[in-house]
């Protein structure tokens, strides 16, 4: 109960520095003021070591591009391809490189003000990603069992973000309330291609009892193929709904339900995905069926309250079941409710 | 007393001393402050002062934490373009030998055994003083303003 506490106050932490990046966002946004030269020597130095490097850096892409130009007329030559990706990455790396150091950059990214066409931004979110927030999402996506319960473990490219009306999922795991999840989530997978790539994004619940086979089940709530992401439109909208968006309900009596969104990859294009069912659904042989990859992953955590009866009787329109663990027979009394003989005639 | 005389032979930091000897707060029933005194100086280490940047002061420090480690990066880059520079002449000067002449590239590559490196030999600097070490160095004698009486 007490770690459950934490988390709900994380939870709100991290709800209120949302706020706070928004409003910075949305705000009429504050303008850059550099700090004033000639009071300060070795910031003036500094000022100045940069701005050649960056002039020595831009001077050295305009030559890179010269050398992509002509690459791209030669068109007899057999290693063209590789010398294209070669020089196209190295210009990237110069235009990165030359604009990093520059304080209005660092102010602009540090005050949310990201920019994703630029690939001085994409960088230093990749590599904010890379260095700080992979390993806490890994933590949690491995203590909490998710990797080794839906899927294999796998080395996540980019952060997802869920948003609910008010409610975000800023750290995997945290706690939310049934009733905040009646509608589908704003998903956005933050990547770093410039081109449109095809994604298939499904959410999944891992712990629904199963009865009949006395163990659990995974349930897919949602799933979209064919949805097309790149670096500038990382929210997930458009693609085929094959299931569409069922909220989470965890049934009575079950212990929290890990509810996963997953993003995955589709390397070979579009695929055709008939109907699926969505109980005792598994994701491996699904993932495996249509060669997907992936790449991004987000949870939160859900027990039951009342408002999981309401979903029960108006969205699902089904008996709501009520878990729990079978009677014991008592020791000392018999069913009609009198004490038990302690001979026996034989 | 002896304490102290002791702790300043140990060379502990002007800080630590001080926090040591600052009246140790009562704690349970047994009251000597000598042992307070003493895990103190031996496990607490000074807190140190970080310096407290903000708004533009930190915007410059930053700017200049980022030129500097800028330089070094230039200054390493352009160390191993030199390294690089030297190992090609040198290996084109060997292929060259070796062309030339057989038994001379033979004898260049051979290394002697007796030979070793010379232990007394001074440290190559970046940046050697152009007039060597003055052998002859005085400090130069204070000179003291004649009073007026």
């Amino acid at each position: 109960m007490l770690s459950r506490n934490a988390i709900h106050r994380v939870s709100s932490a991290a709800r209120s520095t949302l706020k706070l990046n928004r409003t910075l966002a949305t705000e009429a946004t504050p303008s850059f003021a550099a700090p004033k030269t000639n009071v300060n020597p070795a910031y003036d130095e500094a000022l100045k070591l940069i701005a050649q490097d960056k002039e020595y850096r831009y001077s050295m892409l305009k030559k890179v591009e010269k050398e992509l130009a002509k690459v791209k007329k030669a068109n007899n030559s057999p290693t063209q391809k590789q010398q294209l990706t070669r020089l196209q990455q190295l210009a990237i790396d110069l235009q990165v490189k030359a604009e990093l150091n520059d304080p209005e950059v660092q102010w602009r990214f540090r005050n949310g003000m990201r920019d994703m066409n630029r690939p001085v931004h994409r960088y230093m979110v990749e590599r904010e990603f890379q260095k700080d927030r992979k390993s806490k999402l890994l933590e949690r996506v491995l203590q909490m069992r998710v990797c080794p319960d839906i899927l294999e473990q796998f080395d996540p490219t980019a952060q997802v973000i869920v948003e609910y009306d008010g409610n975000s999922v800023q750290e995997a795991g945290i706690f939310l309330q049934p009733g905040e999840t009646v509608k589908p989530p704003t998903v956005s997978f933050v990547n770093f291609h410039e081109e449109t790539k095809l994604y298939t994004v499904m959410m999944i619940d891992p712990d629904v009892p199963d009865q009949e086979r006395q163990t659990y089940q995974q349930q897919c709530l949602w799933l979209n193929t064919n949805v097309p992401l790149s670096t500038t439109q990382p929210v997930v909208s458009g693609g085929d709904t094959i299931l569409p968006y069922v909220p989470p309900h965890p049934q009575k009596g079950t212990k929290y339900h890990r509810y996963t969104i997953l993003i995955l990859e589709q390397p070979s294009g579009k695929i055709e995905v008939p109907s699926v069912e969505d109980k005792r659904f598994d994701t491996r042989s699904f993932i495996q069926q249509y060669q997907l990859s992936p790449r991004g992953v987000s949870f939160f955590r859900e027990v039951w309250n009342e408002d999981v009866s309401r979903i029960y009787a108006d969205i699902l329109k089904e008996r709501e079941p009520v878990f729990g663990k079978p009677p014991k027979a008592s020791k000392y009394l018999e069913d009609v409710g009198r004490k038990s003989k302690k001979y026996l005639l034989l | 007393m002896s304490l102290f005389a002791r702790t300043g032979r140990l060379s502990l930091s002007r800080q630590q001393l001080l926090r040591a000897a600052a009246p140790a707060p009562v704690t349970g029933g047994s009251g000597d402050q000598r042992l307070e005194i003493i895990r103190r100086v031996l496990f607490e280490q000074p807190t140190r002062e970080t310096p407290n940047l903000e708004g533009e002061a930190l915007q410059q420090h930053e700017t200049i934490e980022r030129a500097w480690k800028l330089h070094q990066n230039q200054e390493r880059e352009r160390r191993n373009r030199e390294l690089e520079k030297k190992f090609r002449k040198m290996s084109a000067a060997m292929n060259e030998l070796e062309k030339t002449s057989d038994r001379l590239f033979k004898a260049a590559i051979v290394k002697s055994r007796h030979i070793t490196f010379p232990r007394e030999m001074k440290i190559p600097t970046e940046t050697p003083s152009p007039q060597g070490w003055n052998h002859d160095y005085t400090p130069p004698v204070e000179v003291v303003p004649a009073k007026n009486s």
